[in-house]
C-alpha cells in the first residue's frame, strides 16, 4: 500500500488536513483582502 | 481609570505598528514550524501500535482544539479589558477573534468526528467533551450574532463584552469534562501537571504542529485586526496619511 494511502485510512486524514489547510487559506485571503481595501480608504464589499 | 502606562501601547495606532510589525516574523515561525511538523505528522511518527495510520487526524485536531479554547480566553480577558478601562483595541480584537474561533470550533469538531468514526465507530456520541465544545461553537455563534444585531447601538461592545465573560465558564468545562465525567473521548496528553503521555517521536511533531498554527492564526488575526482598526478610525488623521 502507497504512502498517500495511509493504510487505508487515507480518506480520513486527507480530508482532516484538507479542511484545515482550505480554511486557513480562505481566511487568510478574506483578511488580505480587507486590509487591502481598507488601506485605500474603500469598503471592501 | 489608569492602567499603569499600558495605555500609551493599546492606542489604536501603536496596535496597529506592533501587528503591522509582528506579522512577517509569525509567519516565519509558522512556516519552519509547519514544516517541521507537517513532516514528523504526515510521514516521520511511527504508526501507533493501535490505531494505526488514523491517529496522524491528532496533528490536526489537537491545535485546532487548543487554538478554540485559547482564543476564547483572548477574547474574555480582552472583553474585560475593554469593560474595566475602556481599551477600544481590545473591543477590535474580540470582533476579528469571533469568526476565527467559530471556525476552529467547528474544525476541531468535524476533525474529531473524522477521526471518531474509525476508532470508536461514531462521528458522534453525546460524550461530556464533545458536547460541550458544541456549546462553545454555539457561544461563540451568539457573540457573533449578538455584535451584528446590536451593530449601531452604543452599549454594543459592553453587552458582547459581558456575554462573552460570562461565557468563560464553559472553558474548564470542557478542559476539565474528561476528568470530571466518564467520557469516550481520551483524557488529556499535553496539557497536564505532569509529564506528557506521548512517545516523544510523537510528540514533538505535535509540539510544532500546535506551534504552527498557533502562528498561523495569530498571523491571520494581526491582519484582521489592523483592517478593523482601520475601519474603526478612518476619519482620524494617522490613517488618512495611511491611505493616501
Amino acid at each position: 500500500m502507497s504512502w498517500w494511502q495511509m493504510g487505508g485510512y487515507g480518506w480520513y486524514v486527507w480530508s482532516c488536513y484538507g479542511l484545515v489547510a482550505l480554511s486557513l487559506a480562505s481566511a487568510w485571503l478574506l483578511a488580505f483582502r480587507r486590509l487591502r481595501f481598507y488601506k485605500r480608504g474603500k469598503q471592501p464589499w | 481609570m489608569r492602567m499603569w502606562g499600558l495605555e500609551v501601547y493599546l492606542s489604536p495606532k501603536r496596535a496597529y505598528g506592533l501587528a503591522e510589525t509582528w506579522a512577517p516574523w509569525l509567519l516565519v515561525v509558522a512556516v519552519i514550524a509547519l514544516s517541521y511538523g507537517l513532516y514528523g505528522a504526515l510521514y516521520g511518527a511511527p504508526v501507533d501500535y493501535q490505531q494505526g495510520e488514523v491517529y496522524r487526524i491528532m496533528y490536526i485536531h489537537v491545535p485546532c482544539a487548543i487554538l478554540s479554547l485559547s482564543l476564547y480566553m483572548v477574547m474574555a480577558v480582552a472583553s474585560l479589558m475593554y469593560m474595566v478601562w475602556k481599551v477600544k483595541v481590545m473591543d477590535a480584537l474580540c470582533t476579528v477573534c469571533a469568526p476565527m474561533g467559530a471556525c476552529l470550533t467547528l474544525l476541531t469538531l468535524i476533525t474529531g468526528a473524522i477521526w471518531g468514526k474509525p476508532t470508536w465507530g461514531a462521528f458522534w456520541v453525546w460524550d461530556a467533551r464533545l458536547t460541550s465544545e458544541l456549546i462553545l461553537f454555539f457561544i461563540y455563534c451568539g457573540i457573533i450574532a449578538l455584535r451584528y444585531g446590536l451593530a449601531h447601538t452604543t452599549h454594543q461592545g459592553q453587552a458582547v463584552g459581558a456575554v462573552t465573560v460570562i461565557g468563560a465558564i464553559n472553558i474548564p468545562i470542557i478542559h476539565y469534562s474528561v476528568d470530571w465525567w466518564q467520557t469516550l473521548h481520551q483524557g488529556a496528553s499535553i496539557l497536564q501537571w505532569s509529564s506528557p503521555t506521548i512517545a516523544s517521536a510523537m510528540l514533538h511533531p505535535l509540539l510544532a504542529c500546535i506551534l504552527g498554527q498557533v502562528a498561523s492564526v495569530a498571523y491571520i488575526l494581526s491582519i484582521q485586526l489592523r483592517a478593523e482598526i482601520l475601519k474603526r478610525h478612518q476619519k482620524q488623521r494617522w490613517v488618512q496619511v495611511l491611505n493616501s
